[in-house]
């Protein structure tokens, strides 16, 4: 049992504790909130003598003290009563993490040193950081010099841990984590102070809130009782009582936008393949803010999603499409105006088929996407590559005939407006020139045709495009400028050329073989599988050279699967989406049947989504999207989430089932929701 | 020493009952107390400067697990002083190591002036001068080399501290 009675603190003329009395039995887990300069570091400070109070006492157990008399040997007998973890870590430089652990046991509290070692092991597993024994602070992560922080707090036994801040310094993605283990910490019974601007904290774990205002505790409570309405003290500053939300204003976080809770969700986090059952997504400003296991008080939240037990998923990618690719059987008649006015259509459509994200692998997006992401139109977030860089006779060289003349200034050759998708180039020189221009506009990645397609007349299948040199100068300007190249290709010649040159993602790659395989798995490439040739959402074969690339490519289809199963070669999901609307709408999800088959369900879906989010670090800085995770469900990862009926880890096809996304939600904005529709 | 000084000095001595006067005391002993005089300055501020690189933060921590002011000093405290204080303390001795031929002033003949006073009857200034800067270079080595190790040892697996 913790007391503390009438404690006053003044620092010079400054009075930041006007005489707060708390009473705190063993093994609970008390919150205190309050906004900054409300004084209740100065409280945490002052109970564990690292402020001396000008007044009060304090009862640790058996133990009463009354602070302005506390003598030197008071003070340590209460400080080694109490454990502290600070905002800052603060942990011993000179010391390894084994060592900090060790150092309060051995020193203070005398236990014997085999001993003490066996305990920080067994605490700093706990924290998850077995791995980390001989390194030094300033060998590790914010986030795990804090879990060492708290293993050497926990590991003193005292009878009540001060956390002063814990996850304030932190990076977002590192404060999940770091709640987590505190929670943990809390179930193990140990008493616990802790003074936060987690709200999510305070109302899963806290036994007790308390409310500090300007010195003194304004008000006491179970978390359930705060959240809903103050109660007690009239006369405090407290509005008057109807919502949480004028409580929030109360504690200096106005303007926070105060969330959407989806509760009752089984989640699939993009990478594993148990669900988490009947948890609660907490979202705040565009962001999943936590994940919570159970229930969750609604109260707060301005919205409230009951997913009733349904599959959460992240919301889908899509990592070869081509928004603007002409949306015509016949792209060429098409007028660059007509295409982009098209492409608006089909970017909306393709949300609201669930794919939240996609990956453009060449076309005009530009504008689409400026405009998307600044919120006049709606459609996915688009990883653009802008123009392809194709070399002339290549895949991307679309001359419907040989009476054609290649245009060298405007049209081909740059991936401004006139630059319908392609940048025709030859030599180093050139497509140094084409990547660059890309990357002006902002291509998150760069699109290149390194081998024969079917789409094209004039170069077979078997061709390789582009030198090693022009690779070279292609893959090295992208990693100049932070990113990675994808390349369309087929066959193993092209592929192995590729692979020297450091090209990261390999598109189609229908044709490999066995040794293909091999060096694709050991450069870590990844591999568009898709789509498989005979959708008929590609162009239709208008010639009969098309026709008969597109037979030698379906023949190679069943080997590639089994390769890549063999060798385990990262997949994406791709569809190849261009052209007709209709053709695509019919296709696009329906590609999960295929993917399922080949694949299985389980990798079917992680290649759409936690796949995903691996390829944007590959982007890095030249990310678009650099604030949240994408393809992933967890802390920190941008609100894009599906709500599906029934479960897709164990069957995918019930993707290929529209009706069965019941919610799409892009950056915490609902596009469809049907959760509530009879059926 | 200025004569009033010095019969101050004597007077007082001898006021106090004391046998000692000027003439007793060895030159040395003054060049080795106006040195280390002129050196406690030096070095108060090195340790001056040690000690505010020390977060509040590592004292805090070791309160708070239950260390007494003396454990915190000589656990915490003085490692990571030591780490910091090291490189200039090094440094420091060197300049006064040079420093030293000052004491000329006091009729204490050192390294550069023994060296010198050969040089006046030989008439070989520029050996001279060599071994004498010789003689200086060794010393300064030692004492890097001391400094580095100590410096090592004390860093041991750790990156220097920003």
């Amino acid at each position: 049992m913790i007391e503390i009675t009438n404690v006053h603190k003044a620092f010079g003329k400054q009075e930041v504790l006007k005489g707060v009395s708390l009473r705190i039995e063993t093994g609970e887990v008390v919150v205190i909130l309050g906004a900054s300069g409300s004084g209740k570091t100065t409280l945490l400070r002052c109970i564990n003598f690292l402020e001396k109070a000008d007044q009060g006492t304090l009862t640790i157990g058996e133990t009463t003290v009354e602070f302005s008399k506390a003598k030197k040997k008071d003070i340590l007998e209460m400080r080694r009563k109490t454990a502290f973890v600070f905002q800052n870590y603060n942990l011993f430089e000179n010391k390894t993490a084994l060592e900090n652990v060790t150092e309060g046991l051995v020193i203070a509290r005398k236990v014997p040193k085999a001993d003490a070692l066996k305990k920080a092991k067994e605490a700093l597993d706990k924290v998850g950081l077995s791995n980390r024994y001989a390194y030094y602070p300033s060998q590790l992560s914010g986030g795990q010099q804090q879990r060492v922080a708290i293993a050497r707090a926990v590991v003193l036994n005292p009878e009540v841990i001060l956390f002063d801040e814990p996850t304030s310094a932190l990076d977002p993605e590192l404060i999940g984590e770091t709640l987590k283990l505190l929670k943990q910490v809390a179930r193990e019974g140990i008493t616990m102070i802790v003074v936060t601007h987690e709200m999510s904290f305070a109302s899963d774990v806290a036994n007790k809130v308390i409310f500090m205002d300007d010195g003194v505790a304004v008000e006491e409570g179970k978390p359930s009782e705060i959240f809903s309405r103050p109660q007690g003290r009239e006369n405090a500053a407290i509005p008057a009582p109807h919502s949480a939300g004028i409580r929030v204003l109360h504690l200096g976080l106005e303007n926070s936008n105060m969330g959407i809770l989806i509760k009752n969700s089984n989640v699939f986090d993009g990478k594993n393949a148990a669900l988490r059952k009947n948890a609660s997504i907490v979202i705040e400003n565009h962001l999943i803010r936590e994940i919570i296991d159970g229930e969750c008080s609604g109260e707060r939240f301005e919205t409230v999603i009951d997913a009733a037990n349904k599959t959460v998923i992240p919301g889908l990618t899509d990592a070869h499409v081509h928004l603007s690719g002409g949306n015509d059987d016949n792209r060429a008649s098409m007028r660059v105006d007509e295409k982009a006015v098209r492409s608006v259509r089909f970017a909306r459509d393709m949300l609201l088929r669930g794919f939240t994200t996609v990956r453009d692998a060449g076309g005009l997006v530009y504008g689409l996407k400026k405009n998307i992401d600044d919120g006049y139109l709606e459609g996915p977030r688009i990883f653009p590559s802008h123009s392809f860089i194709t070399q002339t006779c290549g895949h991307g060289d679309i001359r419907a005939s040989h009476a054609e003349e290649r245009v060298t200034a405007g049209l081909y050759t740059s991936a401004s407006l006139f630059a319908q998708k392609a940048s025709l180039s030859d030599g180093v020189s050139e497509v140094l020139k084409s990547v660059r221009e890309n990357l002006f506009l902002g291509a998150s990645q760069i699109k290149m045709m390194a081998g024969g397609g079917i789409s094209s007349n004039y170069d077979p299948i078997e061709t390789v495009q582009f030198t090693l040199e022009e690779m070279n100068a292609i893959v090295n300007a992208a990693a100049d400028y932070g990113t990675y190249v994808m390349a369309h290709l087929y066959t193993p010649k092209s592929m192995q050329r590729a692979a020297k040159a450091g090209v990261r993602s390999f598109e189609h790659a229908t044709l490999m073989d066995e040794e293909t395989a091999r060096i694709i798995a050991d450069h870590g490439i990844w591999v568009m599988p898709g789509p498989q040739f005979g959708r008929a959402h590609k162009v239709p074969a208008s010639s009969s050279a098309m026709t008969k690339k597109g037979e030698l490519v379906r023949r190679g289809e069943a080997q590639a699967t089994e390769l890549i199963e063999k060798y385990r070669l990262p997949i994406l999901f791709g569809t190849d989406a261009l052209g007709n609307p209709q053709r695509v709408d019919e296709i696009q999800l329906d590609d999960f049947r295929l993917f399922k088959k080949r694949f299985g369900s389980l990798k079917g879906l992680i290649a759409a989504t936690g796949h995903f989010y691996e390829l944007t670090r590959l982007t890095t800085y030249q990310n678009p999207y650099l604030e949240g995770k994408i393809g992933v469900l967890e802390a920190g990862a941008f609100a894009d989430l599906l709500i599906v009926d029934g479960n897709p880890v164990e069957d995918l096809d019930v993707l290929a089932d529209r009706s069965r996304i019941q919610l799409i939600m892009k950056d915490a904005v609902i596009y469809k929701n049907t959760l509530s529709a009879k059926p | 020493m200025l004569p009033s000084q010095i019969t101050q000095f004597n007077t007082f001595a001898e006021a106090l009952g004391l046998g000692i006067r000027v003439k007793d005391v060895s030159t040395v002993y003054i060049a080795i107390f106006a040195l280390s005089f002129f050196s406690t300055t030096m070095i108060s501020e090195n340790i001056r400067g040690a000690l505010l690189s020390i977060s509040k933060g590592q004292y805090e921590a070791a309160y708070s697990v239950g260390l007494t002011n003396g454990q915190t000093f000589r656990r915490i405290i003085f490692p990571q002083l030591m780490l910091v204080l090291l490189p200039g303390l090094t440094g420091t001795v060197i300049g006064m190591t040079k420093a030293t031929s000052l004491v000329i002033l006091l009729g204490v003949v050192d390294i550069l002036n023994g060296a010198l006073k050969f040089a006046n009857t030989a008439y070989c200034f520029f050996e001279a001068y060599l071994a004498a800067a010789l003689v200086y270079w060794a010393f300064s080595l030692v004492i890097q080399f001391i400094g580095t190790m100590a410096e090592k040892r004390l860093a041991r697996g750790r990156r220097r501290l920003a």
